[in-house]
């Protein structure tokens, strides 16, 4: 899963999400991330 | 008066202690007190696996130990024949332990089913037929999609009685991991439920897989196990959509099937097996462990770990039968030896945080074993629910899944084994079957945070990039002789089984792809997985390391730290946090944490930002991921766990 996070840190396609349950957490976790890098 | 207080200031005293003894009342008792083992094992490995193996049961002995004549695709007990499910069976039923519960089951809103060895040889031959009699055939892989119900058990053993091969995929996976881990590995019949229960409520499992079991041109049967609102076997809520000739129920099949099925013998290389892993990048790896390799790599590794002793001991893993865990130490190992195991379908936190102790206290489990992400969430909830309940059952505690950071261990030792009970810090893998580093629980001083050394036949060692030997500090983590449960393959990907395990150090060593550290006593130090070593203006540092040194703050719960590009020192720190009690993070923790990790290894691992990803979750989602087997779903939580 930790994959997973890298990924979206670093703005790249998400890969096998398959493993979730709700794929959709990924994209409200990259709003985050996203609103974060804003922050600094 | 709860003690839970006190038993939180007395956490804090031994935060600072280093080494840990075996107790002196429990190596009295233990089946290993000394360093025998490990003289036995190199005085003449190949013997000391044969006699481990020798503890089972053959229809046809062995005369070959190893051929390793294509290496890396290593044979054991070529010549041997033997039937797992009769191992795990049948040989206790006529040894006189039929009466003997092999389950105790609890289900979520606290049914219980006592499954003795003999109730479940009858209900495995009976399934064994019913899967005869929907045309599955030796070879034959068959899904398994259960939640932690016993059926999921019955069907494992159903399936090694007549040479089928099981496919279980974890119970929280999405349809569509579903669907791809039957397409690729070709499942002729799917085992699974109307609905799985959790937390009060229950999901629709067989119908919301429809659409995608359609595509699956492979797929001549689905079996429905009817967990319904009762509870696995006790009652039928309402009706699921079934398709015509394609979808069976379990207890029909079951109730048409004969009653006896003798356990076919097996070539000892016949595939038990495939079990999917996630792995870090690409395609799922369908990784093969064969009959009598794996049977005799877990039920050894059962015994001395967790210094087994079947005739007394209650066995609890909490692990889910969708992982390898749940595979070797719920099922086939403790099954293997005649043990009485705790089987729970509900999540840790329900009806509260206290029902895993209710449990402990209930069935008198004394061997108790699961992983630091659940550690930590019995933490966060409180040290009150576990001093609720009377532990003293419990001798020996075990952790698995990923190294386990020094707080939780010092927590686990002092809150749940009350100082008394020896931990075992078991690290291993999809691939390796059984544990490969581990404490021998009554020889072995422990440290917290290390799994300590390799066990006895085991062959570990620590490397640099070009295979020579780091005999102490960081390197890559080898295992430099096969050894018996070992993966065989990788389903229908010869290739790159070689490519992925052994391309780096030849066919002789097997590549790991986690990085070490070894101290100066020779204890092993497991950091990560290689591709999660971060590299800060040129300095190496592992995740977990950071990770560790993130959670030890107070107000910490979980973390999981990644790397970002950085145009100043290669690449920067990115952690994701969350906080005590669910509480918001700010500017003044990140600072806080920020000065805190500096003062425990160096400016250097100081994460350049923090994200509280605790809000993430959409509204009304309960489980946003898989893999967290009931811990409160936070995105570090699970991003922490390997899977």
């Amino acid at each position: 899963m930790r994959r997973l996070l890298r990924d979206a840190v670093q703005d790249r396609e998400l890969g096998d999400v398959t493993t979730l349950n709700d794929p959709s957490v990924m994209t409200a976790l990259r709003a985050r991330v996203a609103r974060a890098g804003s922050d600094d | 008066m709860s003690e839970g207080p006190c038993l939180d200031q007395r956490v804090e005293e031994l935060v600072a202690v280093q080494s840990f003894e075996p107790p002196a009342a429990f190596r009295e008792k233990a089946r290993v007190a000394d360093a025998s083992l490990y003289e036995k094992a190199d005085q003449d490995r190949l013997a000391f696996w044969a006699e481990q193996a020798r503890e089972l049961d053959w229809d046809t002995p062995f005369s070959t130990v190893l051929d390793d004549s294509r290496a890396p695709f290593y044979r054991w007990f070529e010549d041997g024949r033997l039937n797992a499910s009769y191992n795990c069976l049948d040989r206790h039923v006529a040894a006189g332990l039929g009466d003997r519960v092999a389950y105790h089951w609890r289900g979520e809103e606290g049914e219980e089913r006592a499954i003795t060895y003999s109730g479940l040889l009858h209900e495995v031959q009976k399934f064994a037929n019913a899967l005869k009699d929907l045309g599955v055939r030796k070879g034959d892989v068959v899904g398994i999609y259960l939640p932690m119900v016993p059926e999921a058990a019955v069907a494992m053993l159903a399936c090694a009685r007549i040479g089928a091969v099981h496919n279980v995929v974890f119970g929280g996976f999405s349809a569509e991991a579903v669907r791809e881990r039957m397409a690729v590995s070709r499942a002729k019949v799917l085992v699974t439920a109307d609905r799985a229960r959790r937390k009060g409520r229950a999901a629709e499992v067989k119908g919301a897989l429809d659409a995608a079991l359609d595509e699956l041109a492979d797929l001549r049967h689905v079996v429905v196990v009817r967990v319904g609102g009762g509870g696995a076997g006790a009652g039928r809520g309402e009706p699921c959509p079934m398709r015509t000739r394609r979808d069976v129920y379990y207890d029909d099949v079951l109730a048409s099937a004969a009653d006896t099925c003798p356990a076919e013998p097996m070539e000892a290389e016949h595939p038990l097996f495939i079990l999917y892993s996630s792995g870090s990048t690409g395609k799922p790896k369908g990784i093969v462990h064969s009959t009598g390799g794996y049977l005799t790599g877990v039920s050894y590794t059962h015994r001395v770990v967790f210094d087994l002793d079947a005739e007394r001991d209650v066995f609890w893993c909490t692990a889910d039968v969708g992982w390898i865990t749940g595979h070797s130490y719920a099922v086939y190992g403790p099954l293997a030896n005649g043990t009485t195991s705790v089987m729970f379908e509900g999540a840790p936190d329900y009806p509260d945080p206290g029902i895993w102790w209710e449990i402990v206290e209930r069935y008198g489990v004394s061997i108790f074993y699961t992983a630091p992400t659940a550690i930590r969430a019995c933490m966060r909830w409180g040290s009150e629910y576990p001093a609720g309940h009377d532990l003293s059952s419990l001798r020996l505690l075990g952790s698995v899944g990923e190294p386990i950071n020094p707080k939780a261990w010092v927590w686990y030792h002092t809150v749940i084994g009350r100082e008394r009970c020896p931990i075992v810090d078991t690290w291993w893998q999809t691939e390796t079957g059984s544990i490969m580093i581990a404490p021998l629980p009554g020889a072995t001083a422990t440290r917290p945070g290390s799994a300590t050394h390799p066990l006895p036949g085991v062959c570990a060692n620590l490397v640099d990039g070009s295979g020579r030997t780091v005999p102490e500090g960081t390197g890559l983590l080898v295992l430099t002789e096969p050894w018996p449960s070992m993966l065989r393959t990788l389903y229908g990907e010869e290739e790159r089984y070689v490519e992925a395990y052994f391309s780096e150090f030849g066919p002789g060593t097997y590549a790991v792809g986690d990085s070490a550290r070894r101290d100066t006593d020779g204890y092993y130090w497991v950091l990560g997985r290689v591709d999660d070593v971060l590299n800060v203006s040129g300095h190496r540092l592992s995740s977990g390391e950071v990770e560790s040194a993130i959670v030890a703050h107070e107000k910490v719960a979980e973390a999981a730290v990644v790397s970002e590009p950085d145009e100043l020192t290669g690449e920067a720190i990115v952690a994701f946090v969350t906080l005590r009690g669910g509480a918001e993070g700010g500017p003044e923790t990140e600072a806080d944490i920020r000065e805190h990790v500096s003062a425990r290894i160096g400016k250097l691992a100081r994460p350049s930002r923090i994200i509280w990803p605790t809000n993430c979750r959409r509204p009304g989602a309960a489980r946003s991921c898989a893999g967290c087997s009931g811990t409160p779903c936070r995105i570090a939580n699970w991003a922490t766990s390997r899977h």
